[in-house]
Order: structure tokens, then C-alpha cells, then sequence
């Protein structure tokens, strides 16, 4: 390089440098000299393009400008905020973030447009010569922005990002707050108040709650038409904020100010939700949540983004974010009190109907199950929910889940474990007899009632079914193919979707057990015991249901109840012609001897088909004389009308009613034929001792002492002891004050104990009657054996045990065994078996 | 005799397995077997003879555990005796095989528990069963054969019941310390 051109260019350098001096200087006081426009070009800068030095011009500019920009003028922006950010009020935080940005702003212009003019004097400059300009150049304005930001954020005293969350919340509350107010001035002075609170307050009072719910319900409307915005808060609000998301988007923290405005947006709709979808189950949430989102966030966004093309693009991609956002926050706030939601079915429809919405648009379908489970499993499944509790609650869950996801794939995975735990309890299938069957009780057996009716629904729906299955030829076949849809994914394989579509509620509770069988058995049992229990042979509705189950399980299955019901039928008529039989006409030695004919006008028999009932309970008792021969009479009746065939009566069963006059007063009761025995003897004898009379009715002392307590609680007897410790029972002769049935007004009409509805062996007590015929067994291993634990006594059974097949599970002999152990025919000792 | 024993459960498996081999007709017979044993058991569980009881010994039917009090009136009276019985499979043509686990000292019984009884050996009857058995045997324990004793000790002690109740139960006691 010759010497000359040496010192131009070094000229040229030292030109270039004062220059761009007394420029910079001149821009960091830009905020005083807007006017400037256009920069004047800095000079020397053609003669050193023109010795291949406009790479190195570009470098030093940036990094002169960069050294400025870090040690002045970015050190005056925070200086503003060196008090920190926590005790400024959005307006003052306001007011200093917008100067503070000006400054900046100013300044960052102020270098842009030198840059631009620094780019074009070095591009004019390199146009001749041969050397392409290094990237450096070309991007120099990039480099300074990316630059501005880095610094921005490196250098600050304090975090960016809570300085914009702070100022981002503050204005969006006051947004929200200020759109509320601009409903205009029907609103009361408690409104203000209200808003006074704050909607950040999380100690809104209920009051305030019930104001805001109602307030934003209108709100929706008057947001319709956006322009009150600008009526509220004047132009400069929304120009304020637009500056500062303008400001920082020019120095290169948009990321920053997007994920601070996101978080605040994400915040506010969460809690505006929480706050309107907690514990209401009676209110479709989602189109007032979508309402409010596009009528607030939105428009707060609308600001906050660049305006233009871009700016309209980004807020699509926001309307469905946020539409997507309250999907999943609703979703995730239903699916947590999905439990309640289910309880209060049918008035949470509406819930029910956010959350179908909900999970049609959001992937949330895994954590529901999950969630709904775990709440299932600690609010129903344990030891203190009665067993009728949780079979509502399952029935309530089939409900609600049919309406929330039609394929079943849900109740699928969310009804396992409700079943799992059912199966284990031992009531189930008595409580599911009973809710099904039982619709008299009224008033607090609302369950029964539904579920009865669910019975008649279903069965109707059943015979549609059918017809539609038998199908009338291809037509109805093509249908049903073009209506077909693919399972859900997380749909379990396994299981064909028609058996998840079987979403009839009784089956699905039929099939707590896997099988009809058992349901039919405990059905029996319990239709037995109704029927016993009637005086007047009417049993409409016992045949009505029946009917109904009839066409759901089929006639021979339920054969056995068919025939039972048919005996009442029976009875009804075979009394009728017995009553009408002449007295006469009786050629029994029962009746022969006597001259007067005992009268069989107080007897209402029902006579069983045995074969076709439930075992009944042995309960022998013996009959008083008089009632003894009224009972002998009419079967010999039955015999002289229906012969060969003959009458055996089941004394025990059925009801007596009584009329029984103490002193003056006269009280009914309809008792169990023990209790009539027991209150009998007393009709001739005023006292008895406890060992007589048990011998008197044929039953153990410590049996008596039960059931005779019916009538001291009745007032009718009273029990003392005598010195000897026995007890002594004597009939009252006058009506104690203190008992129960002296308040009747000697009408009252008691209804029998307990006892009685148990008249029928129950299934359990079948079982142990079952397991009665392995106790010799057992005995003679364990004579044989000196001890044996559980399984090998359980295994040995199975392997020995053939007629009848030893077929129970251990879990029922353990039950068996633990009752010998507690008749002391049998010790445990270290978790085996031996012989007492 | 009793020295003549045989060693029962491995020629009895032995022998199933060879049978299993052979074909059907001897398969169908086994099962007859089993199912002898089944009902012998059930009429057993379900009668109520004092003192005698047996069971199958957990895994095969072919071998049970039976246990017999002494009768009442005998020197044996308290006394508790455990038996084991197998099964040849071709029973009940063929006698079990009884032989007393608890050691029992009594004229006609060996020191390893075999039992000489003649029901057990050549009067075996197919009418016999499980139950006739054992109370055959709890009916020898006070009325022994004193004329083929097995134990001639016992034998000669036999007729002063005094002294032989108290070898008898000096022994019984020093088994069941064992």
C-alpha cells in the first residue's frame, strides 16, 4: 500500500471516529432532539470502503455503540427501578416504565437510524470495489438489535420478566375491572365496593362473588360491541400499554414481554375460572369461560401484540390457545370434583355437559380416569359407605359417564374398580335386589325408585334392542355399518366395543358378579320373603316386576319365581273354596269326635309349591291347642278337596295379627307367629317362669329371653328375676305409660321385629349350612393330622371331597373354620388348625 | 410274617407307573380304586365309630394317616395311636398295609409297628374296609393273640395287667417325648 493512500485513510479513520463521536453524543440526547430524521452521513467513510476497510468501520460502530449503550444509557433504564418493584402501584410503575422505555427507545432509534445510514454509505462505498462485503455489513442492524436485547437483559438490576408480570397484571386487572364499570351506572355503590376488592383478592367474599358472577354475565353482552373500551379508560390507556409492548418489542425483549403477558393471560384466565366453575354443577361454564376470554384476554392481547398483519396472525393463534386453555383448565377443575359432579347427578347436567365438551377438545381422558378414580377410591371404597350408598353412587357414575363419553371407554376404566370392590362385599347383591325391587318405601328409598324404574325403561329398551339386532334384512345391516365409528384410542383392546356399549344399567349392576345366577337366587330369596309377609294374596306388583325381569333374564331362569307367585294365586282361590266348604262334608278324624267345628275364619294361607321356594329356616315351634286344631281343620279340608294331596304347615312362617286388651285398652300388632306363641300363653297363665315357658314353646331359654323381649318393649309383659337368677315374665294389667305402643292411641298398628323379614334362610346362612356337611371332614384330618394350616386343609378338601364336590374358596372355608373355632370345636395356633 | 415285609410305596408307584404304561383297561381299574377309596372315606367321615378315624395323607389317596384310641376298659384306655395305611392298587382285592407310626407295645405288634392280624394277611376280604379295619385292630389292642405273639414279651406280661399297664405306658409315654 503506497504511503499516501496510508495517510489518507488514517485521515479518513480519525474523520470517521470524530464524527461518529459527535454523533452518538448527539443521539443520547435524542429525547431532546426528536426532530432529528435523517443522520447526517459520517464522514471518511468512502475513502476507507475504498481501502478495503469497511468491515472494520462496521465493527467498531457496533462495538462503540454497544459500550455506550451498556454503560449509560441501559444503566439510566434500571436506575429507575432500583427501589424495586414491589411497592409500585401499576399507574406509577406505569408512568416510569413508559419514560424509561422513552428514553431508551429514543436512544435505540436514534443508533437505528445511524446504522441505516451507516449501512448505506458502506454499501455505496464497497459498490465499486472488488471485495464483497462481509455479512457483517449486511446485518449490521441486526446484530445492534440483538445486541440491544442481550444487553438488556444481562445487565439488569432486577428481573425483567417479574417487572413486566407485575405491570402485565396490574393492567390487565384493571382492564378487566375498568370493562365491568363500563356497563354504565346501574350499578349499585356495593358493586363499587366489589371492585374495590380487586378480582386479584382471593378472599372475595361470597357476596362478592354472586355480584361478579352476575356482572359478568352481562358483561358478555355489552362486550359484544368492543369499542366501550375506549370510552372507559380514554384513548391514552390502551396507548400506553401499546408504546410500552411496542418499546420492548423494538429492544428486542418481545420474547420476554410475550412470556410475561402469556403467564399474566394464563393467570388470570385460571383464576377467573377457578372461581367460576368451583362447586357450581347447575351452570354450563364453557360458553360464558369462552365469552369472557375472547371478550377480556383477547382484547387485552389485541393491544398488547403488534398491530398489522402479523399482529392479527398471532391473535388467531391466541383466540385458539386460549380456547384450547379454557378447555383444558375447565376440564382440569370439573374432572377434580368429578366425584361431586357425580353425586349430584341429575342437577350437575350441565357440568356433566362441560366436561363431554371438555374432553372432546383436550387429551385430558387419561388423567380423568386416573383422577376419578383416586377419588373413588378414597371417598366410596372403603369400610364406612354403606353398601346401598356406593351402588347409587355407581348407578349415578354409569349415568353421568353415558353422557360424557358415549363409547363406554371411560366407565369402562373408571367402573372396574367400584365393581372390584362390590364383589367383595356381601350385601351387594341383597342391596341391588332391594333397590331394584323395592319401590313402596317412598320417600327415603329415592334409589329404590329409580332404579325400578330403570327396570320398566330398560325393559322396553331391551325389546327395541331385539328387533333392531334381528334386524329386517341388509337395509338395517347397512345402516348399522355406516353408522359405525372406530373405538377411542386409549379404548382397552381387549374388550369388544359392544360389550362396552352395553350400557343398560342393570346389567352393567347384574354384572358386578359375572352372572345372572346369583342375582336370580338372592331375588327368589327376597320375592319369598314378600310374599310370606302378605296377608291378602295381593301381589300385583311382585308380578309386575317380575314381568320386567322376565324379559330381561328370560322365563325359565326366573321359572322358580314364576311358580311362587303363582301359589299365592292359588292360595288365594284354594282358600276361597275351602271357606265355602260345608263343614259337614268332612269325614276326618280330626273333626269326628267334636260337636262343635273349630273355626278356620282367622286363617289366610298361602300353600307352597315346596319343591319351587327357598329352604326356609328351621324354627320349629309348637302351636297353642286352640290354634293347633284351627290349622288341623283346614288341612284336613285342603285334603277332602284337593286329595291325595296334603297340607303341611310351616307354623313359623308367615304373620299373625293380634288384638290384645290390657285393662281397657285394646292394641293390634302384627307379629311373627313365634311372638303370637309366646304372648299366647299368657292368655290363660298371668306369669311364667323363663325355663317353663321356654319348654312350653319349644325353645331354648337364651332364644326366648330374645324374642320375649318384643313384648316387654311393648309393655305388654314385664320381666323380673327371681332370687335364683331366672328370669320371670308377667302379663301387665294395666298398659305401661312408658311404652312404645301406649302412645298409639291403642291403634297402633305394630309392625313386626326384625326377625321376621329373615323368615327365609338367607344365602349366607345357606352357605354355612354348605359347609356344615365338610365339617366331619375336617375333624377327621385334623384327628388324623395334628395341625394343618388353612391351604393344605383347603387342598385336601378339593382333592378328597367328591360328592358332593368340595367347591367353595379358601376365603369361605376360613370362615367356616374361624366359626368352629369359635364354637371351640377347633384351636388356631400360628396360623394353623388343631383339634380342641 | 412280619419279617417278610415289603417295602410298600416305591413298588406301588412302581407299579402305577408300569400300569400306566400297559394301556386303558388297567387305568379304568385304578380309578375304580380311587373311587372306592373316596366312598370308604365319605362313609367314614360321616359315621361316628368312637375312637377310629383316618384320612388320605395329603397327596395321594394310596396312603392315609388313621388314628386309634384305646377302648374303653383295656389297658390301652387314654392311650392315642397313630397308623399309616397303603393301598395296593389293586385294592380291595388285595389287604392294606397297616402299620402303627406311634410305637405300640402289645403282644402282636413288632417293635417297627407291623401288625400281625389275619384279616390283614390271608383272611383279607374285598368286604373289608377301611373302618373294619381299624376297629379290628383298636379290638386286638385290648384282646390279643397271645399264641403267634410278634412281641413275647408282651405276650408273658400280658396276664398281670398290672404290671404290663405300667411297662405299657412307661413306654407309650417315653414315644411321645420323642
Amino acid at each position: 500500500m503506497p504511503e499516501t493512500s496510508i495517510a489518507v485513510s488514517s485521515a479518513a479513520w480519525l474523520a470517521y471516529l470524530t464524527s461518529v463521536e459527535k454523533q452518538l453524543r448527539a443521539a443520547s440526547e435524542s429525547s431532546t432532539l426528536q426532530q432529528v430524521k435523517d443522520w447526517p452521513p459520517l464522514e471518511g467513510i468512502d475513502v476507507l470502503c475504498a481501502v478495503g476497510l469497511g468491515e472494520l468501520v462496521a465493527a467498531h460502530f457496533l462495538s462503540k455503540v454497544e459500550f455506550l449503550l451498556r454503560d449509560v444509557h441501559i444503566n439510566c433504564f434500571w436506575a429507575y427501578f432500583e427501589n424495586g418493584l414491589a411497592n409500585l402501584p401499576t399507574s406509577d410503575l406505569e408512568a416510569t416504565l413508559l419514560q424509561a422505555l422513552q428514553e431508551l427507545c429514543s436512544v435505540v432509534e436514534a443508533h437505528c437510524r445511524m446504522i441505516a445510514t451507516l449501512t448505506g454509505q458502506l454499501l455505496a462505498g464497497s459498490a465499486g470495489s472488488a471485495q464483497p462485503l462481509a455479512s457483517v455489513v449486511v446485518t449490521l442492524q441486526n446484530s445492534y438489535l440483538r445486541t440491544v436485547g442481550a444487553l438488556f437483559l444481562t445487565t439488569a438490576k432486577c428481573s425483567l420478566s417479574d417487572l413486566l408480570l407485575h405491570y402485565y397484571a396490574g393492567k390487565l386487572a384493571e382492564f378487566g375491572k375498568g370493562l365491568k364499570r363500563s356497563r354504565g351506572g346501574a350499578r349499585s355503590k356495593n358493586d363499587e365496593n366489589v371492585d374495590g376488592a380487586g378480582s386479584d383478592d382471593e378472599l372475595a367474599t361470597a357476596a362478592s362473588f354472586e355480584a361478579d358472577s352476575d356482572d359478568e354475565a352481562e358483561l358478555m353482552d355489552c362486550m359484544e360491541e368492543g369499542a366501550s373500551l375506549i370510552e372507559v379508560f380514554g384513548e391514552a390507556w390502551g396507548q400506553r400499554l401499546q408504546y410500552i409492548a411496542n418499546a420492548l418489542r423494538i429492544l428486542g425483549v418481545e420474547a420476554v414481554s410475550e412470556e410475561a403477558f402469556a403467564a399474566v393471560v394464563c393467570t388470570h384466565v385460571q383464576y377467573h375460572l377457578t372461581r367460576r366453575t368451583q362447586r357450581i354443577f347447575d351452570r354450563h361454564v364453557l360458553p360464558a369461560a369462552r365469552a369472557y376470554v375472547s371478550a377480556v384476554p383477547l382484547e387485552f392481547l389485541r393491544l398488547v401484540l403488534p398491530s398489522g398483519e402479523a399482529g392479527e396472525q398471532s391473535l388467531a393463534q391466541w383466540r385458539l390457545r386460549l380456547d384450547y386453555y379454557v378447555y383444558e383448565t375447565v376440564g382440569q377443575l370439573r374432572i377434580g370434583e368429578m366425584f361431586d359432579i357425580v353425586v349430584d347427578y341429575p342437577e350437575s347436567l350441565p357440568a356433566v355437559g362441560d366436561i363431554r365438551d371438555c374432553l372432546r377438545n383436550t387429551n385430558l381422558h387419561q388423567q380423568f380416569i386416573t383422577r376419578f378414580r383416586a377419588a373413588t377410591q378414597a371417598r366410596l371404597l372403603h369400610a364406612g359407605a354403606a353398601t346401598s350408598d356406593i351402588i347409587q353412587q355407581y348407578v349415578s357414575t354409569i349415568k353421568t359417564l353415558r353422557e360424557v363419553d358415549p363409547t363406554g371407554v371411560l366407565l369402562e376404566a373408571v367402573g372396574e374398580p367400584i365393581k372390584e370392590y362390590l364383589r367383595g362385599r356381601r350385601d351387594t347383591i341383597r342391596c341391588i335386589v332391594t333397590m331394584l325391587t323395592d319401590d313402596t318405601a317412598g320417600g327415603e328409598m329415592v334409589a329404590g325408585e329409580s332404579l325400578f324404574d330403570e327396570l320398566g325403561r330398560n325393559a322396553n329398551d331391551a325389546d327395541a334392542g331385539d328387533s333392531d339386532g334381528e334386524g329386517e334384512g341388509d337395509a338395517s345391516a347397512w345402516e348399522a355399518a355406516l353408522r359405525w365409528e372406530p373405538d377411542p384410542v386409549d379404548a382397552d383392546p381387549a374388550r369388544s366395543a359392544r360389550s362396552r356399549r352395553m350400557h343398560d344399567i342393570i346389567s352393567m349392576l347384574v354384572a358386578i358378579y359375572g352372572s345372572k345366577e346369583l342375582f336370580i337366587a338372592e331375588y327368589r330369596l327376597m320375592l319369598a320373603d314378600k310374599l310370606l309377609a302378605k296377608t291378602d294374596y295381593d301381589c300385583d306388583r311382585e308380578i309386575r316386576t317380575l314381568e320386567l325381569l322376565k324379559l330381561r333374564f328370560g322365563d325359565t331362569n326366573l321359572h322358580n319365581c314364576e311358580v311362587m307367585i303363582k301359589d299365592m294365586a292359588d292360595s288365594k282361590r284354594i282358600h276361597g273354596n275351602i271357606r265355602e266348604l260345608p263343614t259337614n262334608s268332612l269325614i276326618s278324624p280330626m273333626s269326628r269326635g267334636r260337636r262343635r267345628e273349630p273355626s278356620i275364619e282367622p286363617l289366610t294361607p298361602i300353600i307352597l309349591s315346596g319343591l319351587f321356594w327357598p329352604p326356609f329356616q328351621q324354627d320349629a315351634i309348637s302351636i297353642p291347642a286352640q290354634v293347633q286344631i284351627m290349622l288341623d281343620t283346614y288341612a284336613a279340608k285342603y285334603h277332602s278337596l284337593k286329595a291325595p294331596r296334603k297340607l303341611v304347615w310351616k307354623p313359623h312362617l308367615g304373620t299373625v295379627k293380634l288384638a290384645i286388651t290390657i285393662g281397657d285398652r285394646t292394641t293390634d300388632f302384627t307379629v311373627s307367629p313365634l311372638q303370637a306363641v309366646l304372648i299366647m300363653a299368657f292368655q290363660t297363665v298371668s306369669s311364667w317362669r323363663g325355663s317353663e315357658l321356654a319348654k312350653e314353646v319349644g325353645l331354648p331359654p337364651s332364644t326366648l329371653r330374645r324374642r320375649i323381649v318384643f313384648w316387654v318393649n311393648q309393655g305388654v309383659l314385664s320381666e323380673s328375676r327371681a332370687p335364683s337368677g331366672e328370669y320371670l315374665y308377667a302379663r301387665m294389667e294395666q298398659m305401661a305409660e312408658t311404652g312404645p305402643g301406649a302412645g298409639g292411641a291403642g291403634a297402633a298398628d305394630t309392625v313386626m321385629d326384625d326377625e321376621l323379614t329373615t323368615s327365609v334362610a338367607t344365602a349366607e346362612d345357606q352357605l354355612q349350612q354348605e359347609m356344615a356337611v365338610y365339617e366331619s371332614f375336617v375333624m377327621g384330618m385334623l384327628t388324623n393330622f395334628e395341625r394343618l394350616p388353612l391351604e393344605r386343609i383347603h387342598n385336601m378338601l378339593k382333592m378328597f371331597v367328591v360328592d358332593p364336590p368340595y367347591d367353595k374358596t379358601a376365603e369361605q372355608l376360613a370362615s367356616f373354620l374361624s366359626k368352629l373355632v369359635a364354637e371351640e370345636k377347633l384351636l388356631m395356633e400360628a396360623g394353623s388348625y388343631k383339634k380342641r | 410274617m412280619a419279617t417278610g415285609q415289603r417295602n410298600f410305596p416305591t413298588d406301588s408307584t412302581f407299579e402305577a407307573r408300569k400300569q400306566g404304561s400297559v394301556g386303558v383297561s388297567t387305568t379304568v381299574d385304578s380309578h375304580a380304586v380311587t373311587k372306592r377309596l373316596q366312598s370308604e372315606l365319605m362313609s367314614l367321615m360321616s359315621s361316628v365309630d368312637p375312637g377310629v378315624s383316618a384320612f388320605p395323607d395329603g397327596d395321594s389317596l394310596f396312603t392315609w394317616l388313621g388314628t386309634i384310641q384305646g377302648a374303653q376298659g383295656t389297658v390301652y384306655e387314654g392311650l392315642s395311636f397313630k397308623l399309616s395305611l397303603k393301598f395296593p392298587t389293586d385294592y380291595p382285592f388285595k389287604a392294606p398295609t397297616v402299620k402303627f407310626d406311634t410305637p405300640c407295645f402289645h403282644p402282636n405288634v413288632d417293635q417297627y409297628g407291623n401288625i400281625c392280624l389275619d384279616i390283614l394277611k390271608d383272611k383279607w376280604s374285598a368286604a373289608y374296609s377301611v373302618r373294619t379295619v381299624l376297629l379290628s385292630i383298636q379290638s386286638l389292642l385290648g384282646e390279643p393273640n397271645n399264641d403267634s405273639p410278634l412281641n413275647s414279651y408282651a405276650a408273658k406280661l400280658w396276664d398281670n395287667q398290672e404290671e404290663y399297664r405300667r411297662v405299657l405306658h412307661k413306654k407309650y409315654a417315653e414315644s411321645q417325648k420323642l
